[in-house]
């Protein structure tokens, strides 16, 4: 089990912003009193979080607003907390566990605060309680009677939140200024500047943390003509994007979402990035619906493939026929991509028995709403290791539609080579494909060696063998129960090497995936082939035993996401 | 601008005769194309009259309806002839990137869905753009169905168009160029005729004047931005309609021309008042 965090950000350059904050700007930054250097200033995120974790184990778990100077605030406080349909505020539905709260502000009511009709809060008779809920990103609005001493009435509001109070605009600003990626845009001198606006919460600045459903605000620093706007994450207590903007500009507020898209959009999608690391040489971009794609991959001078790329994933519910979906994943605007790419591609070392065996490129790709039902989360990773082996990894993360889900990932893999030749091991021999056709991967396949189920031979180079994987890969896979398709890489004909559209319907249940289209009888002898890879992976919620499966649970009063990721994919070794 | 004195002049909806004929009863039926697990157009009728939310006590679709792919938007006009537009739903399996652009008539009388007329586009949609066709809003006075097209935009370029077409002599002409366009509907205000548009790369709605052979008269005006507004923030206006209190309300979405299709539906409603002395739209409610 792995509790993760998908809604990480990053920095960009971005235009926007008005032409008004300019003077406000000056102003501001003039007058303002620089900040107190890093080393004096207490670590008000250990602070927070001893705060969240006191009101957790308290009877009502609500961070309640302080104020010495007022004693009636706590007891108005006291009034609203204790009716009792705030319950359900406090505790989630089964198992009651406890939801973090937070009250934001305590005031008199206004007039225009005062429901028509509710004439007992006439005459500033009434105290309106604001309470923001972390785990449900709701406010929650009660007018409590000074006279009559009870909660008259109760609002509350889907995905809004309250102004901050101070403390928390302070909170914002500490996480602002500490954090890495905001130090590393900003430069130098990076401390002496006080973010401006941060009081603003996002609604109003016109930001918003959609992808989280989290509560953020984001000050803003200037430096000469740009600003530089920080999304804080105040559920995560940590910051969930940055981005530059030209001050000056009128333009779309910066949000997670326009954070996260336009990295991808700027840096990646369609923009080929080249990699030299540990002998292996490839380039890689983001597609608009084939996942990462790398290309042009060799190992130690020898060219192995012209391109790999995970061109659909085909995801089919048993318990109705015909019920699914065909998802393509890819750059998240202006795409045929239905689950998005929304963060950077990553590197990682693959460390086994203590040893760094190589390296691996991946990217995630979210569908908005994940993981709540009917949602998706795929995961795709490609590894390259120091020895020569490469393995291209298909992973779902749940949650889909339903606990009867079949995930066939589509994997086109064009092999390098104009002399190429395709090798099977069946019934205890090498047996050549000649012409295009298509295998199941079946529990009774005895395979050659270390599970060598096909090899590539080229002209003057190293074979390459193909292991077919039963579970025996380092991700916990269960095995792929593949179909496998060889076809003939034409260079006159698109069949697959540009952006496919999605290749094959969600569902069903044969070798008709996709790839079958391009088989049409011909020779692939002594030819360039394409080699494509379509997994079947079960998915389990089954407790103990989940698999392709992601769930929500509540950990210090928020949701978060519990994974439970099935990866699939083969191995190819150099012999 | 004066609001007071509008109409908004798509209500002449004539009772399609195939819906009778199909025993449908008109008060309570309704098309629709965006059923849940069901691709194509669906006739619908409930309980209740005039209410699509209650109960659904019988469905029909016929099989004309289902072989276009997935549809969206509908018009239909005084005979009762719906004109119906493709769209995009989690992949492009089922609409090809030659039909995007294509308007499909739903005949009042023999009640098939046939292909009208197919508005030429440079560039097919395709993996940097799915969508062709998006808003449409049938214009009674002039018996032309006005309609936005986004065929062919990418992030870099905006070549998406706003054309009239119309519906009897099956011609169009071109009123907007260079414009991605979601939502879009005439009013009548003091006896001008005003095109309300929404774009679909930003929050922003626009007005621009039409003659009366619908010509646009000076330049898009930008009326109000949505921008920031709703649970998103970043929601793009799909449909505009006027109430008979002179109030615009906006039907809103998520939109970032890819397709995604979260489960839970991301839409809302916006409903803004025109205000005469300040001269300017503001906001009176938001679900």
């Amino acid at each position: 089990m792995k509790v993760i965090n998908f809604y990480k950000n990053s920095k960009l350059n971005y235009k926007s912003y008005f032409i008004r904050l300019i003077s406000l700007v000056i102003i501001l930054v003039h007058c303002s009193t620089p900040p107190l250097a890093n080393s004096e200033e207490p670590n008000l995120i250990i602070k927070r979080k001893s705060v969240i974790e006191e009101a957790l184990n308290k009877t009502i778990p609500v961070i309640e607003l302080m104020d010495s100077s007022k004693s009636e605030i706590a007891e108005w406080q006291e009034i609203f907390l204790n009716d009792a349909r705030m319950k359900e505020y406090f505790f989630a539905y089964p198992n009651d566990q406890k939801m973090l709260n937070e009250i934001f502000s305590v005031s008199l009511a206004r007039t225009s605060d005062i429901p028509s009709g509710l004439t007992q809060c006439a005459n500033g008779n009434c105290i309106r309680i604001e309470m923001y809920n972390y785990a449900r990103n709701i406010s929650i609005i009660g007018l409590v009677s000074k006279s009559e001493k009870k909660l008259l009435h109760l609002a509350s509001y889907k995905e809004t939140q309250p102004d901050l109070p101070p403390h928390l605009v302070q909170l914002a600003n500490y996480i602002a200024r500490h954090d890495t990626s905001v130090i590393h845009a900003y430069g130098e001198n990076y401390n002496t500047q006080e973010p401006l606006m941060s009081g603003t919460k996002t609604a109003l600045n016109r930001t918003k943390c959609q992808r989280s459903k989290h509560l953020c605000v984001s000050p803003t620093f200037i430096k000469g003509s740009k600003a530089l706007w920080v999304i804080v994450d105040l559920t995560d207590l940590n910051v969930a994007g940055v981005r530059w903007t030209d001050v000056g500009e009128t333009g779309m507020a910066v949000t997670q979402r326009s954070a996260q898209n336009d990295k991808i959009m700027e840096c990646f999608c369609d923009k080929l990035t080249s990699v030299d690391k540990e002998g292996w040489k490839f380039t890689y971009s983001m597609t608009r619906s084939d996942g990462l794609m790398i290309s042009d991959i060799s190992y130690k001078g020898v060219k192995y493939f012209n391109q790999v790329k995970l061109v659909d994933w085909h995801v089919s519910y048993s318990k109705v026929e015909g019920f699914g979906y065909s998802d393509a994943i890819g750059c998240p605007e202006f795409s045929t991509a239905a689950v998005l790419a929304i963060e950077p591609p990553y590197f990682e070392a693959i460390v086994q028995n203590n040893d760094t065996t190589g390296f691996l490129i991946g990217q995630s790709y979210y569908s908005e709403g994940w993981p709540t039902p009917c949602n998706y989360n795929y995961h795709q990773y490609f590894e390259f290791y120091k020895d020569g082996r490469f393995r291209p990894v298909m992973g779902s993360i749940g949650r889909g539609c339903g606990n009867n889900g079949m995930y066939r990932p589509v994997t086109r893999i064009s092999i390098a080579g104009t002399n190429t030749n395709l090798l099977e091991y069946k019934n205890g021999s090498w047996n050549k494909w000649t012409k295009e056709k298509w295998a199941l991967q079946s529990e009774s396949d005895i395979y050659d060696k270390d599970h060598q189920w096909f090899k590539i031979e080229r002209s003057g180079e190293t074979p390459i063998a193909i292991l077919a994987n039963t579970g025996q890969m380092r991700d916990q896979g269960r095995g792929d129960h593949a179909y496998v398709y060889a076809t003939k890489r034409h260079l006159d004909l698109d069949e697959g090497e540009s952006d496919l559209p999605t290749i094959g319907p969600c569902c069903n249940q044969d070798y008709h995936q996709g790839p079958e289209k391009f088989i049409n009888d011909e020779s692939i002898e002594n030819s360039e082939i394409v080699f494509w890879y379509v997994a079947q992976i079960e998915n389990d919620d089954t407790k103990g035993k989940e698999y392709c499966w992601a769930e929500s649970i509540l950990k210090n009063g928020v949701y978060v996401p519990v994974i439970y990721p099935c990866y699939s994919g083969p191995m190819f070794k150099p012999l | 601008m004066h609001i007071k004195l509008l109409a908004q002049l798509d209500q002449c909806k004539g009772v399609p005769q195939y819906m009778m004929r199909m025993g449908f009863n008109p008060q309570q039926s309704f098309l629709s194309s965006s059923e849940k697990f069901i691709m194509g157009l669906v006739l619908l009728q409930t309980e209740q009259s005039g209410n699509p939310n209650s109960r659904v006590v019988k469905r029909i679709q016929k099989e004309s309806w289902k072989n276009k792919g997935y549809l969206g938007a509908i018009s239909t006009d005084e005979k009762g002839n719906s004109y119906v537009l493709p769209t995009a739903n989690v992949n492009m399996l089922y609409n090809k990137p030659e039909f995007q652009n294509s308007i499909y008539k739903l005949d009042s009388e023999t009640g098939e869905l046939e292909l009208f007329i197919n508005l030429p586009t440079s560039i097919l949609p395709g993996a940097k753009n799915p969508f062709g066709l998006l808003g449409s809003f049938y214009d009674c006075s002039s018996r032309n169905l006005i309609v936005s097209s986004v065929a062919g935009s990418d992030e870099k370029n905006e070549i998406g168009k706003v054309y009239a077409v119309d519906v009897i002599r099956k011609t169009y002409k071109i009123l907007i160029e260079d414009k991605d366009i979601y939502g879009l509907a005439i009013q009548n205000i003091q006896g001008k005729k005003y095109l309300f548009l929404s774009s679909a790369r930003t929050g922003d709605l626009f007005s621009i004047e039409l003659d009366q052979q619908l010509n646009p008269k000076g330049k898009l005006k930008r009326e109000l931005s949505i921008q920031g507004l709703g649970p998103r923030g970043d929601d793009r206006i799909r449909k505009i309609r006027f109430n008979s209190n002179g109030q615009m309300q906006l039907f809103t979405a998520m939109f970032y021309f890819n397709l995604t299709a979260p489960s839970e539906v991301q839409k809302g409603t916006m409903l803004y008042q025109w205000n005469s002395v300040k001269k300017q739209w503001f906001l009176v409610k938001e679900e």
